[in-house]
């Protein structure tokens, strides 16, 4: 168990650094970076303080352990676009971006186990149809336009929720159904099909011949399932991170994904290559976590692995 | 995808054999530390519930009603949207970016506009139907390029994983990993930054996140058939991997990358969209439905029409090509199992 663990911690930070490497190298591929740094317009003399200020007359090995250094210690430079350190930036948006995935994860989770698994049982009903058909819909709408649509409706027409802006709990509820919507399609077909899994299996029948009382059966059925849906949250997480930038552009929230997109129309390097780097590692340590609760959840894949 | 039944004990608890990747080689995989977890996104790919929803129907009514849905409304809407992005341009009744600031925010013809403009003008006189015909040309341009370059890059991978094993697969395993737990779309941010939007970088971003799902699927296809009788007795009769792969793997895996490619194709039009509603895909003017809907979504409040027409479309095509890759996948299980 301990081997194992420390063999995909070891794994996860490979695959950070290897992350971090190649956003260093592409900015240097790009020509100088201090151009791409400082802003338009910048004269020859602008650009050579820039230059210096960053220590681009360096040979690029030692500007790459200063890099890394530096970032082991959390600093990731300052930002020339918003005149602050980028870390305050970042720590500033991160809790946003948060605040707004946790809650659309939770919301699509609940849905999405609740309606997978009643559709299952009920396979052929009405409510079977309405779990296969967001589904569909929610793996087909673009999220920025049903983002739209909603401020068209709840904004615009009804005038009941604002559509732009953080700060109260109101504020929080159109971006983050709108970013619900994708994972919660996901994860109702994927309880859907992992209860029927489930429902067919040979203990099901076992405990059914028996006369299992329902409610026994039901947990045991979602234990079960539960796997393939904790195994996607790794994958979803991804997704999650890729809605929200287009969602918190769409409606001004100002978390990770605003500040990207702001510091890129600043041409401001630094604070992308926070934003990425920060999203790479919460990515990276969410799989991690991911496939270590595999293992606990499911004894079959401990006694292989951890053995 | 069909796997033979039983044949191990399988790791994967979904329903659908489809799915289930890591049938074989799971034991192996978890020594060399190749972890488990990104079946899930190919868990994932099993949309429609018709695939899950067949193993109660099947013990019922077998096989019969299987094909009985023929996909006339996902394909009419593919052959739509092809027929637009050929020729679309051609038969445009308006320049897709000639800017007419007198004509600017005319209504569509059912909502008191005239037949001059059918669906209505942008904020800058432009006509909507012509940037939508556009439109259709960038998506499927973008959508193909991509399939295309993702997927003959996945295969080659998955043929090398797959038929060398050992140690280069655990790396590519691995490897493939990594590329589908990374946000497409944080690679798409620093690219923007570095080297500007344009639809080329939009094409690439797409290709370099997008292979590896194919790697996956068909890494796992590999495997299975490397075992089979066929391919065990051209290696008696000394035929040389590449013949193998040439004569037996590559024609045996072509119903799962068609599959696979009508899944990512709906995929990479909806990453397109979204890169472009950012500013970070296809750069205006050209008329791409993305950056159609986030010039549109500033006049909600007086023009609707910029911001519904695109996103039906958008939303019509990647519906069309998930659906179609869904018929397509339960069409290409010989063994009528699900």
């Amino acid at each position: 168990m301990i081997k194992y663990t420390l063999q995909r911690l070891l794994q996860s930070l490979i695959v950070i650094l290897a992350v971090v490497t190649v956003v260093f190298l592409l900015v240097r591929l790009s020509g100088n970076p201090a151009r791409v740094i400082a802003p338009l317009g910048a004269t020859h003399a602008d650009i050579l303080a820039i230059s210096n200020r960053l220590g681009l007359q360096n040979p690029l090995y030692v500007q790459y352990l200063t890099f890394l250094s530096q970032l082991v210690r959390g600093d990731f430079g300052t930002s020339y676009g918003f005149q602050t350190s980028v870390g305050q930036l970042l720590t500033t948006a991160l809790p946003y971006t948060a605040e707004l995935a946790v809650v659309a994860f939770a919301f699509a989770s609940i849905v999405g186990v609740s309606l997978g698994t009643i559709s299952a049982v009920k396979s052929g009903t009405w409510i079977d149809g309405v779990a296969r058909f967001i589904g569909l819909i929610g793996q087909s709408v673009p999220v920025f336009w049903l983002g739209i649509v909603f401020v068209l409706v709840f904004s615009v027409k009804l005038r009941l929720l604002p559509s732009f802006g953080a700060g109260s709990p109101d504020h929080l509820i159109l971006p983050a159904l709108a970013l619900s919507l994708r994972p919660m399609a996901s994860i109702t077909r994927l309880s859907r099909s992992a209860t029927l899994e489930a429902l067919r299996a040979d203990y099901t029948l076992f405990e059914r011949s028996k006369g299992v009382k329902q409610s026994v059966l039901m947990r045991h059925l979602l234990r079960n399932m539960s796997l393939p849906v904790i195994t996607l949250t790794g994958i979803q997480l991804a997704d999650l991170l890729s809605g929200s930038v287009v969602i918190e552009t769409l409606f001004g929230w100002p978390g990770m994904g605003l500040l990207a997109i702001q510091a890129i129309n600043l041409r401001d390097y630094t604070v992308v290559q926070g934003v990425v780097t920060v999203d790479t590692i919460i990515v990276v340590l969410m799989n991690l976590l991911v496939d270590l609760s595999y293992g606990w959840l499911d004894p079959r894949v401990r006694r292989r692995v951890f053995a | 995808m069909a796997r033979p039944q039983g044949a191990e004990e399988s790791l994967c608890v979904a329903s659908d054999g489809s799915e289930c990747l890591q049938d074989a080689p799971a034991e192996q995989g978890w020594e060399q530390g190749v972890a488990l977890q990104p079946q899930a996104d190919l868990l994932l790919d099993s949309p429609t519930a018709d695939a899950a929803a067949r193993p109660v129907d099947l013990a019922r009514d077998g096989n019969r009603n299987r094909h009985a849905h023929r996909p006339y409304f996902s394909g009419g809407i593919l052959a739509l949207f092809i027929l637009a992005g050929l020729i679309g341009p051609l038969i445009a009744p308006h320049s897709t970016t000639h800017v007419s600031l007198s004509l600017f925010l005319r209504p569509p013809v059912f909502a008191g506009g005239t037949w001059a403009y059918p669906l209505g003008t942008d904020e800058l006189g432009r006509d909507v139907l012509s940037r939508l015909l556009g439109g259709a040309r960038i998506s499927l341009l973008v959508g193909l390029s991509v399939v295309v370059l993702s997927g003959a890059f996945g295969l080659f991978v998955a043929m090398i994983s797959g038929y060398l094993g050992g140690r280069i697969d655990a790396i590519l395993m691995r490897f493939t990993d990594a590329t589908l737990a990374f946000p497409t779309i944080l690679l798409a941010i620093v690219l923007a930054s570095i080297f500007g939007a344009s639809e080329q970088n939009v094409i690439i971003i797409l290709a370099v996140g997008g292979w590896a799902s194919y790697a996956r699927v068909i890494r796992s296809e590999v495997l299975r058939l490397k075992k089979q009788d066929f391919v065990v007795m051209a290696v008696v009769m000394g035929a040389g991997p590449l013949w193998i792969i040439r004569r037996h793997l590559i024609p045996n895996v072509m119903s799962t990358l068609v599959v696979l490619a009508t899944l990512q194709l709906g995929a990479a039009i909806l990453s397109e969209g979204a890169m472009s509603f950012l500013g970070i895909g296809v750069p205006p003017p050209a008329p791409s439905w993305g950056g159609m809907l986030a010039g549109g979504s500033n006049y909600l409040t007086t023009a609707w029409w910029l911001a519904l027409f695109p996103g039906i479309a958008l939303s019509l095509t990647v519906l069309a090509s998930n659906l179609m890759g869904d018929w397509l996948r339960s069409r290409s299980d010989p063994t009528g199992r699900r």
